[in-house]
C-alpha cells in the first residue's frame, strides 16, 4: 500500500513539474540572422548558391558594421546576383536586404550620384511589390533631403495611385503616410505662395493656390484623425484653418489631438492647444484648464511656470495651494534643480502675504527629507554659494520661509565626516580587506 | 536645457496592441531615413528662391570614429586561475550518459543505502548459507561488463527477473526522478549559457575622479578571481595630448576586497565629490563609497533569500539605491536607513510566461523609479505605491517584432535628464519619460546577441552627438550608436551603427602562434564578455571591456575630423603612442613607438608592418598563460580494461611487410605521376609483375591473300564498301573517269611548272595509283588522319599502353598517307587544319608541330573575344574604381539576362558550326 502511495506521489510530483516547465523560464529568441547557417545540418537543402550568397552577405555585413564601405561595395556588386534567387521566401527577404544595403553603401561612397540612388530605388521598388510603398516613401524622403522638392512631389503623387490588390492593403499604413506627405507637400507649396504673393495675381494662380489648399486640407485632415503623432501635420492644418478663419474647426482639431483617448499623451498636443488659445485671446480659465491637464500629464513641463503665474494672477486667494504644489513638483525634477526662474516662482508663492502656513508646513514636512538631500545637501550649498550666488540667495530665502535654520547641525556636517559604523555587521560579506 | 521638449516630433502612427511583425532579417538598421519633417528654417539659395529644407530622423553622416589600433589591447595581466568553460552547449537529451557516469563513478552515492540493506541477504561468497542468495552469476555478469558486446546474453533471464524485482528501488534516488531532474538541470544550464540574465548591467565601471588639462584620474572597478568574487578598485591615470591617443597608467596594485559571492553587476553613481558603487551578487548587495583622495570603503550590505536581479545607484541623491529581486519586489535602499519597498509584482501582467527578471532604474524625479520586466517598463512613484504609468511596452507603437523582450533598461542621466535607454534583442529605444509609450528614437542594433550592457557618453559640446555603447556577452560585440537632440530638436540618429573590436578578433592581428598556444589563446579570448565601460576625452574615445575570466581589454577610437570627411579613401592617423605594458605603470616606462599608419579597413588580413608595441603588449599578456599551460602536466586518468582474453587475433607478420610495401608504392606512384609516366613494369614499382599478355605481332594483310581476309582488312579500315565495289567492278567507270581527269590536270599542270616539279608530281600520281582506295579521298581521310596522328604520337614515346589498342591494319595505311600529307602541300594543309581544330587529343599528343596552326588560334581567339564582349557589359565596368560605387547598370544587366540570349545563341551557332567535323571520329 505504501508503495502505491509513494508511486502516486512520485507521479503527482512528476505531473507538477511537467506543468511548471511550460511557464518556467521565458525563452528569449535570438535576433534572426539570415547569414547564419541553417540550423538543421541533417538534410539541409542549402544549395551552393545559397551558401555562397550567405557568406557574401556576412562579409558585406561585417564590412558595413566596421564602416569599410569600399569593401562592402565590392562584395555588394556580387551579392546583387541573389536577386536571381528563385526561392520565394528568400527572394522577398533579399530584396529588402539589397535595398537597405545598397542605399546605405551609396550614402557612404564619395562618388555616388543622385542617379545611382534613383536607380536603386526604382529597381528595388519594382523588383517586388511587397516593398513598393515603403521604398517609395524612402525615395521621396531622399529627394526631399536633397532639395529635389518637385521630383519628390511627383513621386509621391504617382505612388498615391498605385494599386496592387491585397498587396496594397498590407501596406495600408505606408499608403496613408504617402497620402499624408503628399498633402504636406501641397501645404508647403501653398504656404510658399501665400507668403510670397506674386505681383500679377491673376485668376489662374489663385485657382492654383486654392487647388493646393484643397488637396492639402483634405489629406491632412484625413491623416490627423488616425491615432498617432502628427505634430508637423497638425501645425500645418491649423495654419490653413486659421488662414481661412475657421477657428472653431481648428479648436476642435486641436482638442481632439490633445484629449482623444486613442491618441498617445503627446505633450506637444497640449502645448499647441494652449498656444492656440492664447493666440485667440481665450479666457484665462480655459488656459488654466488646458495647462492643468498638461500638468497631470507632464508635471515637469516648461509651461508649468506659466501655469503658476497664471494661477497666481487669476485666483490669488484660492489657487495658492495648487500653485505651490505645481511649483514644488516642478523643482523636484532634476532638470529643474538649478533653474533660477522656478526657484523665484516658489519664492514668490511663499512670499504671498495671505500664505496658508499650515499648508506650507504640511507640504514641507512631506518633502523635507528629500529636499534636504536633493537641494540642500552640504556640497551643493558649498558649490552654489561659490559659483551661483544669485541662485543660492533665492534658495536661502526659500529655506528661511520654509522655517529651516541654515546653521543647524545638519548642514555643518561634512560628507567626509560621516563614517559608517556598520562594519561589524557585514564582516561575513567582505572577507579580506585590501590586499 | 533638459526641461525643454522638442516643439515638433517626427510623424508616427500610434497603434496599440501586440505586435504582429515577424522578425525577418538583421539588417533593418540600414538604408532607411525613418521619417522626415519640414525644418522651419528656410534658407535662401543663390537665386533668392526659398529652398525647402527637410530633416530626417536618421541622418546619414555622423562623427566618424576610427580605431587607433588594429584590435583591443590588454590592460591588466591575465588572471591565471580563472576557469575557462568552453565547449558546446549541454544537450538536455544527453542525460542518460550523465546518469551512467553517476552510477558508475559515484556508485556509493547511487546505491549505498540499498546495498547496505541487501547486505544480509546477498552474498558474493562461493558457498553462501542457505538463506543467503548466492551471486555467482553476478560475478560472471560483472565480468561481462568489460565488454561492450551484449554482455547479458548468457544470464539474460536472471537479470531480467532481478530487474523486475529490484529495478524500481535498487537506486537510492528513483531513476525516473533523477533522470527528470537531471534533464531539467541540463535544460536550465543550456538556457543559462544561451542567455544569462544575471549578467545584465555588466560588472565593469569607470569613474572619473578628477580631470585636469593634460589628463585625468579615474578608477576602474572590476571583479577578478576564479569565481569573479574579488572586487577591485584600480586607479588609472590617463594622459592626453593634443594629437596623440591617450595612454593609461594603472597603479601597481588595486584595492582588492574579497567578497562572499560572484559579482554579477556593478552600478556607479557619481555625486559631486564622491561616488557610490553598488555591487550585486546573487544574494548580497553592497554599497561602497569612492571619494576623491580617499581609499574606497565599504558602507553597507543587504542580504535576501531571493536572488537579486538588479541594483542601481541614484544619480540624484548620495547613498540612495534601488534593488529588485527575482520575486518581483523592488526596494528603495537608503544606506544606514534601511529598505523601503515600493513595488511588489508577483506576476507578469502582459506576459504569459513567468519571468523572474526584474529591473529598476531611477528617473528624472528622485522618487519616481522605472520598474521593468521582460515586457514593459513602468514609472512607479515610490511615495505612492499605486501610482504608476507605462514608460515602454513591447507593442505595435514602437514597431516591435513578435517575441521581442526587454533586455536592459538604463537611465541616461548623463546625457539627458529625461531619457531612458531600453534594449531588446532586436532594437534599442530612446524613451522620453515626458512622452511615455512612444519611442523618441529606435535603432535596429543588428547585434547577433542580446545587448546586456550599455554605456553612455554624453555630448561634450552642443554640436557633438551622444554616444551609446551596447555590449553583448556571448559574442563580445560592442556597438557604437550616436544620436543628437531631445531638447529643442527632436532626436536624430547620427550615422550608421559601428561595430567595435572584440577581444576574440584580436588574434588575427597578431603574429601567428603555434597551434596549441593558439588554441589556448583562442579559448581564453572567446570567453563571454562581462562588462563594458567607456571614457571620452575630446576627440578620443576609450572603451574598456571585461570578460568572464576577469580580463580587461581596451581600445581607443579617434574622431575623424568632419573636414576630411569626404576623403574616404584612407584616413591615416599617425600616432606616436606611449604605450605601456600591463602592470608596469609604476616605472612608467614610455617606449617610443614607431609611427605607423593604418587605414580604415582594419579588419583586413594582418598587415606586413605590424604595430610592434601592440604585439609586445599581447606577448606579455600571453606569457603567464602559456607558462601555466606548459607547467600543467596532463595526468589523464584512464580506466584500464584488460584485453588479454578479448582479442586473440594475431597480428600477422605479413601485415607489417604489406605496410612497407604500400608505403613504397605510394612513393613510386608519386614519382611516376611527377614524371608523367605510366606504370607498366614492376621495375619502377615493387608491385608483383603484371600478367601482361604480349601484344600480337602486327598482321600484314598482304600475307593473307584470300578474299575473306582482304575484305576484313578493308572493313577494318572502313573501306568495306569500296572493296565490294572494286570486287564487283561497280565503280570501274568512275575510276577510269577520275583517272583520266587527273591525268588531264597533271598534263595541264606540267605545262606550267618547271621540270623539277614535274618529277614531284609524277611521284604523286604514282603513289595515287598505288593506293587505289584513297584516290577518292576526303571521305574518310579525316579518320585516317587521326589514326595517323595517334600512331605518331604513340611512336614517339615507347612503352605506352596505347600500343596495345592499335589496329593491326594501321601500318598499311600509314605509309601512303604520310606521302599524301607531305606531297601536295596545299590540299593537305587544308585537311590538317580541320583535324587540328577538331581533335584536341591529337594536338595534345604533339602532332601540332606538323602543321601551321595560326588559323585555328584565330578562331579560338574570336570565340574568346565574343565571350569578352558578352560579359563585357558586366565585367568591364566592374573593374574601374568609380563603378565600384555600385553601377546599377549591373543589376539591370543581371535582370535582363534573358534579353541577351541572342548573343548566347550566336555563340552557340559558332560552336555548332565546328561540331559536325567531330563526327569524322566516329569511324575510329
Amino acid at each position: 500500500m505504501d508503495d502505491i502511495e509513494a508511486e502516486l506521489n512520485i507521479s503527482a510530483a512528476h505531473f507538477d513539474s511537467a506543468g511548471n516547465e511550460t511557464t518556467n523560464e521565458e525563452f528569449i529568441k535570438n535576433p534572426l540572422l539570415i547569414e547564419a547557417p541553417p540550423k538543421s545540418y541533417g538534410n539541409s537543402r542549402e544549395t551552393g548558391f545559397h551558401r555562397s550568397s550567405r557568406k557574401c552577405l556576412k562579409i558585406i555585413r561585417d564590412a558595413m558594421l566596421h564602416h569599410n564601405w569600399q569593401t562592402a561595395a565590392e562584395y555588394f556588386t556580387s551579392y546583387i546576383q541573389t536577386l536571381e534567387d528563385t526561392t520565394v521566401q528568400r527572394a522577398l527577404l533579399t530584396r529588402d536586404v539589397i535595398w537597405r544595403l545598397g542605399t546605405e553603401i551609396l550614402h557612404h561612397l564619395p562618388n555616388a550620384s543622385i542617379d545611382d540612388f534613383n536607380a536603386v530605388y526604382e529597381i528595388m521598388k519594382n523588383a517586388g511589390v511587397s516593398n513598393f510603398a515603403k521604398i517609395c516613401l524612402e525615395q521621396a524622403y531622399h529627394l526631399l533631403l536633397n532639395g529635389e522638392f518637385d521630383e519628390a512631389k511627383r513621386q509621391l503623387s504617382s505612388a498615391r495611385h498605385w494599386r496592387y490588390g491585397k498587396r496594397t492593403d498590407a501596406q495600408s499604413l505606408e499608403m496613408k503616410l504617402i497620402n499624408a506627405y503628399c498633402g504636406f507637400l501641397d501645404y508647403i507649396i501653398w504656404s510658399k505662395n501665400i507668403s510670397t504673393p506674386s505681383e500679377t495675381e491673376d485668376v489662374r494662380s489663385l485657382h492654383e493656390i486654392s487647388k493646393y489648399f484643397r488637396q492639402a486640407s483634405v489629406t491632412l485632415s484625413e491623416i490627423i484623425k488616425q491615432p498617432g503623432i502628427w505634430d508637423p501635420f497638425v501645425l500645418s492644418y491649423i495654419t490653413m484653418l486659421e488662414h481661412n478663419h475657421n477657428i472653431d474647426e481648428a479648436l476642435k482639431v486641436l482638442q481632439n489631438y490633445a484629449y482623444n483617448k486613442e491618441f498617445p499623451s503627446n505633450p506637444n498636443a497640449h502645448v499647441y492647444l494652449y498656444q492656440f488659445l492664447k493666440r485667440h485671446n481665450a479666457p484665462p480659465a480655459a488656459l488654466i484648464s488646458s495647462l492643468r491637464v498638461l500638468h497631470s500629464v507632464v508635471p515637469s513641463h516648461k509651461l508649468m511656470l506659466d501655469f503658476c503665474s497664471l494661477l497666481l494672477k487669476e485666483h490669488p486667494e484660492t489657487a495658492i495651494k495648487e500653485a505651490l504644489l505645481v511649483c514644488m513638483d516642478l523643482l523636484e525634477y532634476s532638470s529643474w534643480k538649478c533653474d533660477r526662474d522656478a526657484w523665484k516662482c516658489l519664492l514668490k508663492i511663499l512670499q504671498r502675504p495671505k500664505n496658508e502656513h499650515n499648508l506650507v508646513k504640511e507640504e514641507w514636512a512631506a518633502r523635507r527629507s528629500l529636499w534636504m538631500a536633493f537641494h540642500f545637501r552640504p556640497y551643493i550649498i558649498k558649490m552654489e554659494s561659490q559659483k551661483d550666488v544669485r541662485l543660492w540667495r533665492i534658495k536661502e530665502r526659500v529655506l528661511k520661509l520654509l522655517g529651516e535654520d541654515l546653521h543647524a547641525e545638519d548642514f555643518r556636517k561634512s560628507p567626509s565626516g560621516r563614517r559608517d559604523r556598520h562594519h561589524n555587521a557585514s564582516e561575513d560579506y567582505v572577507n579580506g580587506s585590501e590586499s | 536645457m533638459d526641461n525643454t521638449f522638442p516643439d515638433q516630433l517626427f510623424p508616427q502612427f500610434y497603434l496599440d496592441g501586440p505586435s504582429e511583425i515577424k522578425p525577418k532579417h538583421g539588417h533593418g538598421g540600414w538604408g532607411s531615413y525613418g521619417r522626415v519633417f519640414h525644418a522651419s528654417a528656410d534658407l535662401c539659395d543663390a537665386d533668392g528662391v526659398k529652398q525647402q529644407s527637410f530633416e530626417s530622423q536618421r541622418t546619414v553622416k555622423g562623427d566618424k570614429w576610427v580605431p587607433v589600433k588594429p584590435a583591443v589591447i590588454p590592460l591588466i595581466p591575465p588572471c591565471e586561475d580563472a576557469k575557462v568553460l568552453y565547449g558546446p552547449l549541454p544537450d538536455p537529451m544527453d542525460f542518460p550518459e550523465h546518469m551512467q557516469y553517476f552510477n558508475q563513478h559515484h556508485c556509493l552515492d547511487a546505491f549505498s543505502t540499498m546495498g547496505r540493506l541487501l547486505k544480509d541477504h546477498w552474498s558474493f561468497a562461493c558457498n553462501p548459507p542457505a538463506e543467503v542468495l548466492s551471486s555467482k552469476w553476478v560475478n560472471s555478469f560483472l565480468d561481462g561488463l568489460n565488454y561492450k558486446r551484449c554482455q547479458l546474453s548468457h544470464c539474460w533471464q536472471k537479470i531480467r527477473h532481478t530487474h523486475h524485482l529490484l529495478g524500481d528501488f535498487v537506486s537510492d534516488i528513483p531513476r525516473s526522478l533523477l533522470s527528470e531532474l537531471l534533464h531539467e538541470e541540463l535544460m536550465s544550464q543550456r538556457e543559462q549559457q544561451e542567455f544569462c540574465p544575471d549578467l545584465t548591467g555588466g560588472a565593469l565601471g569607470y569613474m572619473s575622479l578628477h580631470q585636469s588639462g593634460g589628463g585625468g584620474e579615474g578608477c576602474l572597478i572590476y571583479p577578478s578571481g576564479a569565481a569573479l568574487d574579488t572586487l577591485n578598485f584600480h586607479r588609472v591615470v590617463s594622459e592626453y595630448h593634443d594629437d596623440k591617443p591617450p595612454s593609461f597608467f594603472m597603479d601597481s596594485k588595486p584595492f582588492a576586497f574579497e567578497l562572499n559571492g560572484t559579482i554579477r553587476q556593478l552600478s556607479l553613481g557619481k555625486m559631486e565629490d564622491s561616488g557610490n558603487v553598488a555591487v550585486r551578487s546573487d544574494y548580497f548587495c553592497s554599497s561602497w563609497v569612492l571619494g576623491d583622495g580617499r581609499k574606497p570603503h565599504f558602507q553597507e550590505v543587504i542580504r535576501t533569500k531571493e536572488r537579486f536581479s538588479c541594483v542601481t545607484v541614484s544619480p540624484h541623491v548620495p547613498d540612495e539605491l534601488v534593488v529588485a529581486t527575482e520575486q518581483g519586489s523592488a526596494y528603495l535602499w537608503t544606506v544606514r536607513k534601511g529598505l523601503q519597498k515600493f513595488r511588489q509584482e508577483d506576476s507578469n501582467s502582459y506576459l504569459n510566461a513567468k519571468t523572474a527578471w526584474r529591473w529598476c532604474e531611477f528617473s528624472c524625479h528622485p522618487r519616481v523609479m522605472v520598474f521593468a520586466d521582460r515586457k514593459e517598463a513602468e514609472l512607479t512613484d515610490a511615495r505612492n505605491r499605486d501610482c504608476y504609468h507605462t514608460l515602454f511596452r513591447v507593442g505595435k507603437t514602437s514597431g516591435c517584432k513578435m517575441g521581442e523582450r526587454v533586455i536592459l533598461t538604463k537611465y541616461l542621466s548623463e546625457s539627458h535628464a529625461n531619457h531612458h535607454l531600453i534594449t531588446t534583442q532586436f532594437s534599442a529605444y530612446i524613451m522620453d519619460e515626458r512622452f511615455p509609450c512612444v519611442p523618441m528614437l529606435k535603432w535596429d542594433h543588428m547585434m547577433e546577441f542580446q545587448p546586456t550592457f550599455a554605456s553612455v557618453l554624453p555630448d561634450t559640446t552642443s554640436n557633438s552627438a551622444c554616444k551609446l555603447l551596447l555590449g553583448a556577452p556571448k559574442t563580445q560585440e560592442v556597438m557604437l550608436i550616436q544620436y543628437k537632440g531631445g531638447r529643442e530638436h527632436a532626436c536624430q540618429t547620427q550615422g550608421p551603427i559601428q561595430k567595435l573590436f572584440s577581444p576574440s578578433e584580436s588574434l588575427s592581428h597578431l603574429n601567428l602562434l603555434r597551434p596549441h598556444k593558439r588554441h589556448i589563446a583562442q579559448k581564453r579570448l572567446s570567453v563571454p564578455a562581462a562588462g563594458l565601460a567607456a571614457v571620452q576625452n575630446k576627440d578620443y574615445l576609450s572603451v574598456f571591456q571585461l570578460t568572464e575570466t576577469g580580463d580587461l581589454f581596451y581600445q581607443t577610437l579617434h574622431k575623424h575630423q568632419a573636414t576630411t570627411d569626404e576623403n574616404l579613401t584612407e584616413p591615416i592617423i599617425d600616432t606616436v603612442d606611449k604605450d605601456h605594458s600591463p602592470a608596469s605603470e609604476t616605472n612608467k616606462e614610455a617606449q617610443e613607438s614607431s609611427s605607423r599608419s593604418r587605414g580604415c579597413n582594419s579588419t583586413s588580413s594582418p598587415k606586413p608592418n605590424k604595430d610592434q608595441d601592440f604585439q609586445v603588449a599581447w606577448n606579455k599578456w600571453f606569457q603567464p598563460l602559456f607558462k601555466k599551460a606548459a607547467s600543467k602536466k596532463q595526468h589523464l586518468r584512464h580506466q584500464q580494461i584488460k584485453t588479454n582474453g578479448l582479442i586473440d587475433v594475431k597480428v600477422p607478420q605479413a601485415y607489417t611487410q604489406q605496410k612497407v610495401r604500400l608505403k613504397s608504392l605510394k612513393r613510386d606512384l608519386h614519382d611516376v605521376m611527377r614524371k608523367k609516366e605510366l606504370i607498366l613494369s614492376h621495375r619502377v614499382t615493387q608491385l608483383p609483375p603484371l600478367n601482361v599478355t604480349p601484344v600480337p605481332d602486327p598482321i600484314d594483310p598482304a600475307l593473307w591473300q584470300d578474299d575473306l581476309s582482304q575484305r576484313l582488312a578493308a572493313a577494318w579500315d572502313g573501306n568495306w564498301k569500296n572493296w565490294w565495289d572494286d570486287k564487283l567492278g561497280l565503280n570501274r567507270e568512275e575510276k577510269i573517269k577520275a583517272l583520266r581527269g587527273k591525268r588531264l590536270r597533271e598534263k595541264q599542270g606540267r605545262r606550267r611548272r618547271l621540270s623539277l616539279s614535274g618529277s614531284f608530281t609524277t611521284s604523286v600520281s604514282y603513289q595515287d595509283s598505288l593506293f587505289e582506295g584513297s584516290t577518292i579521298e576526303s571521305q574518310y581521310l579525316g579518320s585516317d588522319d587521326e589514326t595517323l596522328m595517334d600512331s605518331q604520337g604513340m611512336n614517339e614515346d615507347e612503352g605506352t599502353m596505347k600500343m596495345a589498342k592499335m589496329k593491326p591494319a594501321l601500318n598499311s595505311v600509314e605509309e601512303p598517307l604520310k606521302s599524301v600529307l607531305r606531297a601536295p602541300q596545299q590540299s593537305a594543309q587544308e585537311n590538317l587544319l580541320e583535324v587540328s581544330t577538331m581533335s584536341p587529343r591529337a594536338r595534345d599528343l604533339g602532332v601540332l608541330p606538323l602543321v601551321n596552326v595560326t588559323p585555328t588560334n584565330q578562331t579560338s581567339k574570336r570565340t574568346m573575344f565574343d565571350f569578352g564582349s558578352w560579359f563585357g557589359s558586366h565585367t568591364s565596368t566592374l573593374d574601374t574604381e568609380e563603378e565600384v560605387g555600385l553601377s546599377f547598370s549591373q543589376i539591370s544587366g543581371a535582370s535582363h539576362l534573358s534579353l541577351s540570349s541572342p548573343k548566347i545563341s550566336q555563340f552557340r551557332g559558332l560552336s555548332q558550326s565546328s561540331q559536325p567535323k567531330k563526327k569524322s571520329r566516329m569511324g575510329f
